[in-house]
Formats: C-alpha cells, structure tokens, sequence
C-alpha cells in the first residue's frame, strides 16, 4: 500500500512538465548562469596589482664606494681586517641591489615596477604610487654603519600617495623587510657572525607537506548551492500536491478506505525522498558532464545525498502537516516564496555568507541548508566523512526536530479522525 | 431490517450550530434522499454518517452496534461520492481505479477484473487509459461514482453527485444507481438539488434545513403534507411586483414562489380563487397568459416547509 502511495506521488510529478522544469532545468540554467558571471570572481584567479614606484638616486653610490675603500686603505688596520673589509664593501652596493636585484626579481616584478630617476623634478608631473628618495650621502652613511658601530644611520625618504591603499602597503612592505634584511646583517657583523651561514641554516627533522585540498570553482560552488536550494522546492512542491488531495477529498477517500494517516505521510516522506535524491543525482551527474564538477569520493557524495534527502523529506512532510492543519494552500507558497529564499540565502546558495563573519557565519554553517552545503564542498575538497560529521550531525538534527513538529502538528489538528 | 440508524446526531462549529439532533436509518436495499437548500447541514450530517468527522453528540449505528470508536468496520462497507470530483486529474480512470482499491486492499488477482466491472458499470471502459484531466465533466462525475464503488460498498452515500453535468450523463447516472440499487441491493443516501432525481430514485426522503430535519417519510407521505393544499401555476407576461404583492397579501393564499415568469401560490384545496386571481391581475395591469392547477409536487412541500426553493 505504501509503494502505491509513493508510486501516485511520483506518477503526479512525472506528469506534470511545468513541475519538471522548475525543479530540473531551473536549477541547471542557474547553475549556468550564476557559474558562468561570477566565475572570475570566485575562481581564485590571480588579480594583478603592479605599485609603481619612482625611486630618486641623488646620491653617487659608485664614487662613495671607491671613496670608503681609499679611507679603509688608509687606515691603520691590519692587512688582512682591511682587506676583509674592502671585499665586503665590493660586495654590497645598497642601491643596486634595491633598484636591480630586488625589483627586478621574478617575485617582485609581478607586484613592483621600479623607474629610476636623478632628479625630484622628473617625477613630479608622473604617476607614481610612491616615491622613494636616496638623499646624496646615503651609500658613505651605508658603508661607514656598517663598518663603524656608533655611526649615523643612513635614511632614505619614502612618500605613498595613499598609504592605505594596497599598492602603497605593497611598496612599505617591500622596503621596510629590504631595510630589515640590512639591520640583521650589520647586527651580525657586530656580534661578528656569519650572517650567510645563519640564513642557510639547514632543517632538521622531516619535512611535512600539508596537503593542498582541491580549489573550489564557481561552478561547483553554484552547482552546490542550487541543488541545495532545489532540493528543498521537491519538499515544497510535494507539500503542494499533498495538500491539493486534502482539497480535493482524494484524502478522505484514501482514510474512508481504512488507510491509517501514517501511511499517507509516510508515503509523502517517502516520494519527497526519493524525488530528492533523484533530482540531486541527475543535478550533480549534469554538472559533472558538463562543468566538470568531479567529486573525488562517489561512496562520501552518495552520502552526503542520501543525508541531504532525508532533510528535504522531513521538510516536505512538515510543510504538509502545516497544510493540513491551518487547512491553507497558503502554507506552500509562503515556504516556497519565503522560507525556502532565507533557507537558501542563510545557507550560502547565492554566495558565501560565511564570509560576513560572526554570528552569519555561525548560522550559516548551521542552518540545514548552510549544513549541506559546506558538507557537500568539504567532499568535493576531498575532506573524509569524519570531517563533515558535524554538517551531517546538524542535518539530521533538524530532520528529526521537523518530524517530531510534524507528529505534534498532526495530533493536534490533523483535521481528519 | 434497519442498517444504519442515526441517533440524535449534532455538530457545531464555534458558535454556529451545524447539525441539531438529526435522527434517521436506513434500511438495507433501499434508496433515501436527503434534501435541503444550500447550507442545510446535510455535508455535515454526510461527514459524520461517513466517519470522516467525529458528532458532539449522539450515536451513528451499523447494525444496531456503534461505530463512533470503531468506524473501520463502517467504512469497510461504505462508499462515499463527495460532491467534489474526488479524483486524480493526473492519472488514468484505470489508474484511479486501481489506485483507490489497492486502497482498499482488494488482492491483486481480484483487482484487475473488479476494475474492468466498474469501468463497464460507469461506462468509461473505452477511455480506461486517458489522463482523466482530458474527461468531460460527465465523465469525471461518472468516475467520481466508480470509485466509489470499486469495493463492492453495502451502502454507499452520495453527495449531489450529478451537480453540473449534462442530462445525458444525468440520466446515466440516475440509471445507474438505480441498477446497482436493483442487483446488487446497495443501500444509498442520495443527496440532491434536484426535485426531480429525487422522486425517480427514492423510496423514503428527509427534508433538512437549518441543520434539523424538518419532514421524512415516503414520496407520499411528504406529499400529503400539502394534501389540504393546491397549487396554482399563474404564467404572466411580465412579472410585476404589485401584482405578486398583491397575492402575497390575499387572505388564503399560503405560499407565493415565483420562477422566472411563472408564479406559483399554494391555497386551500376548498377555496376557488381563479376568479380573485384574474381579477388582482386585472386591477394591477399583469398580462395572464395562463393559469395551471395542480397536485402539490415535492418542490412545493419543499417550499412549504422552509420557505425556499431547493436550490436557493
């Protein structure tokens, strides 16, 4: 009798096109569009921003280094602590290795774009995020900082356009970790360490890579969130046609025939979880055939979905037992227009609503649709089954608090002995 | 040998008092109408005849043991046509039909040929596999009925069932019930607005209104209420409101109904009015067309019991 039951409610859907649209083709078009325009935006696509930055060399690096090596030959050292000295000046050229080395690196280069200048007046008409300016002297105050320990500290004047912007962080970055790099170095050679050796340092113990989980594109996001969405309009629409039966007396008929109510809400439960799981199926075969939106565990998915149907299931029965007990066909549209949107926004099917944070966030990973959602995702990912337990935990939670209203709803006004 | 008997029978809804002690039974392979004006309470007193709601008081008996606790043992033999087509628009006769008696736990080998009775019985064996959403509404009313019948019911009860079809599927229907009323000794509560179908099926009638059973009794029982009465059927040109006013007030006319341009008054069988009646006619300026006298029907009883047409 109950296969009977399940087999009318699935006979109705499948005879009904307009039901079939909206709850197959619907979601797919959206998962289209919706993957389509926002992909970019949420692919994890690199977004290029180049700083620019005009750096003014007003001082004669080349001359002040040929002038601190004739002033180490002259003085009264050892040979060998001036000779060690001379290649260490040789070695370092402060600007150079800014304007050339560093801003030029295949790293940098992406994010920094350096023009050199001689004079402050070059750059004033250009557009610039910023402007470092290397005042005449800088390289003698470098080498003698380095060389003597209470000697001035050589400055370089740095001006952003606007410093909280992102270019002009980029660049005070840039600088202040170069202008670092030269600190720990003249620390090591006052305490007379070899800087080389401690930046070399080898690792000991094992190294463990932490697996990179699979990047989430828009079209599995979207593909996700409108399954999710969809799922819970299969509990709406069989809500509906529950419903149409107590309106048109086919319920009272099924109850003049013997048949206990269980039955017929078993048999609701029972067609909204089927249908479900059907329209689940085929939406993720879809996207998978078409986006390629592969779920790395098939066994993780399934049960993802099977949990997910049961959810949607325990929804249909609740919105029918709603129905039937306030006896009004507006139950369904208010859950298909109204509930059924929150769920689906709470949940994140439109975009990320965890990203807002605090108590958003909270309530979105927890509400049944937010739930699914990020248990769907976490597969995807590659997560295991012990990582989404607590999705799953929240699911089920919620399918049997509907249940439990259901019953109570039903006992007390089932409208029907 | 009395079936179901109705003791005492009263329903209320929040403040409105739907059913007041309604008492009635019907014996097995009889035919009994129900009649009252929209609003009667004859739904409710249906609904709770059938189970499907429970009486504030009183006592619904099936073969003289109650089956308020245990209506399954009612239901087993009661078929119920609603007045609303009660059927799956998206399926087949057929399909509803099998639907509805695995309903009923009819076994399968069984299933199949009682199916294919009642589409012969209701006579939509030729359009067993359409969707029924496709019927006319004749059609639909007919499969209303097979329903209804596909558990071979002891009583089946039917709730104006021929309510807005043709007179085609009409008298089908009419005859059909009759059939089954004739071979298969089915006992049926007939509810109707229709006067006519009524008098064609019923052996016993009780007339309802304002929740209470006014009248019951055979055919000629409820006629010889009016037997001290006649009617008189006056057809004018133009209805006038003087003219009905003026009957209205006449010192022996009982009851006035008027049906588009026919106007029927009741009067004592002794007192001769025609001449009082042409001459008022004549006085307010009405065209009589004709005048026809006759034996009280059921309408007028009807009429004369509640103050309204039927199918006010």
């Amino acid at each position: 009798m109950l296969w009977q039951m399940i087999k009318k409610e699935l006979l109705l859907i499948w005879r009904r096109p307009r039901e079939l649209i909206v709850l197959l083709l619907m979601p797919f078009v959206l998962i289209t569009i919706l993957g389509s325009a926002l992909g970019a935006l949420n692919n994890n696509e690199e977004v290029e921003v180049t700083a620019k930055l005009a750096v003014v060399v007003e001082d004669e690096a080349g001359q002040a280094q040929q002038q601190v090596i004739e002033k180490i030959r002259q003085s009264n050292a050892v040979e060998q602590k001036k000779a060690a000295n001379i290649a260490l000046i040789e070695s370092l050229e402060p600007i150079n290795i800014f304007i050339n080395v560093v801003g030029k690196s295949p790293e940098l280069k992406k994010v920094l774009s350096i023009t050199e200048y001689r004079d402050i007046k070059e750059v004033k008409e250009k557009d610039y995020d910023g402007v470092l300016l290397i005042p005449e002297g800088f390289t003698t105050k470098f080498y003698n900082n380095l060389l003597e320990k209470n000697a001035t500290i050589p400055a370089w004047v740095l001006k952003t356009k606007d410093e909280q912007s992102l270019r002009a962080t980029i660049i005070q970055d840039i600088i202040t970790n170069y202008q670092k790099e030269w600190v720990y170095q003249k620390t090591a050679q006052d305490l007379q360490i070899d800087y080389s050796a401690l930046v070399n340092t080898n690792t000991y113990g094992q190294i463990e890579n932490i697996e990179k989980k699979k990047e989430i594109s828009a079209f599995a996001y979207y593909g996700v969130g409108m399954c999710v969405m969809f799922v819970f309009y299969i509990s709406t629409t069989v809500a509906g046609f529950a419903f149409q039966q107590k309106e048109e007396f086919m319920y009272e008929r099924i109850l003049l025939a013997n048949v206990p109510k269980i039955i017929f809400f078993t048999g609701i439960f029972m067609a909204a979880f089927i249908l479900s799981f059907l329209q689940l199926t085929i939406l993720f075969s879809l996207t998978a055939l078409i986006y390629g939106v592969v779920f790395p565990s098939i066994i993780n998915h399934l049960f993802v979905t099977l949990t997910v149907s049961i959810m949607a299931a325990t929804f249909a029965t609740f919105t029918t037992a709603i129905a039937f007990a306030t006896n009004s066909r507006n139950v369904e549209s208010i859950f298909s227009s109204l509930i059924v949107p929150i769920l689906a926004f709470i949940g994140g099917s439109f975009f990320n609503v965890s990203a807002i944070g605090g108590f958003m966030e909270t309530l979105g990973e927890y509400s049944p649709g937010g739930a699914a959602l990020t248990a769907y995702l976490k597969v995807y990912q590659g997560y295991s089954l012990g990582d989404i337990w607590s999705q799953l935990r929240a699911i089920l939670l919620f399918s049997v608090l509907l249940l439990l209203l259901s019953v109570v709803t039903l006992k007390k006004r089932g409208g029907i002995r | 040998m009395t079936l179901l008997e109705i003791m005492n029978l009263s329903k209320s809804f929040k403040q409105k008092q739907a059913v007041n002690s309604v008492n009635l039974y019907l014996e097995k392979g009889e035919i009994v109408g129900l009649l009252g004006p929209n609003g009667a309470g004859k739904s409710t007193t249906i609904s709770m005849i059938s189970s499907l709601i429970a009486p504030d008081v009183g006592d619904v008996r099936l073969n003289n043991e109650s089956i308020l606790k245990t209506p399954q043992t009612l239901r087993k033999i009661l078929g119920v046509v609603p007045q609303d087509i009660a059927v799956y628009m998206d399926l087949s006769a057929r399909e509803n039909l099998l639907f509805f008696g695995k309903m009923h736990r009819i076994p399968k080998n069984i299933l199949q040929k009682r199916v294919d009775e009642v589409l012969e019985i209701i006579g939509l064996k030729e359009r067993e596999k359409d969707l029924v959403k496709t019927f006319s509404g004749g059609m639909k009313r007919r499969l209303n009925i097979g329903v209804a019948l596909i558990h071979e019911p002891e009583i089946i009860i039917m709730d104006e069932p021929t309510v807005g079809i043709d007179p085609q599927s009409r008298n089908y229907i009419l005859e059909t019930v009759k059939r089954l009323n004739k071979e298969k000794q089915m006992t049926v509560l007939y509810t109707s607005h229709y006067m006519e179908e009524v008098e064609f099926l019923c052996d016993r009638i009780y007339i309802m209104d304002h929740g209470e059973i006014i009248a019951s009794g055979t055919k000629e029982d409820i006629k010889n209420i009016l037997s001290a009465e006649t009617a008189i059927n006056i057809k004018v040109e133009i209805v006038k409101h003087a003219f009905t006013e003026a009957l209205r007030h006449h010192k022996n006319i009982k009851n006035i109904s008027i049906q588009q341009s026919v106007i029927t008054v009741i009067v004592p069988r002794q007192v001769h009015l025609l001449k009082d009646i042409l001459r008022i006619a004549e006085e307010q300026k009405t065209n009589v067309l004709s005048v026809h006298i006759e034996t009280p029907t059921l309408e007028d009883v009807f009429l004369h019991l509640t103050g309204r047409q039927l199918r006010d």
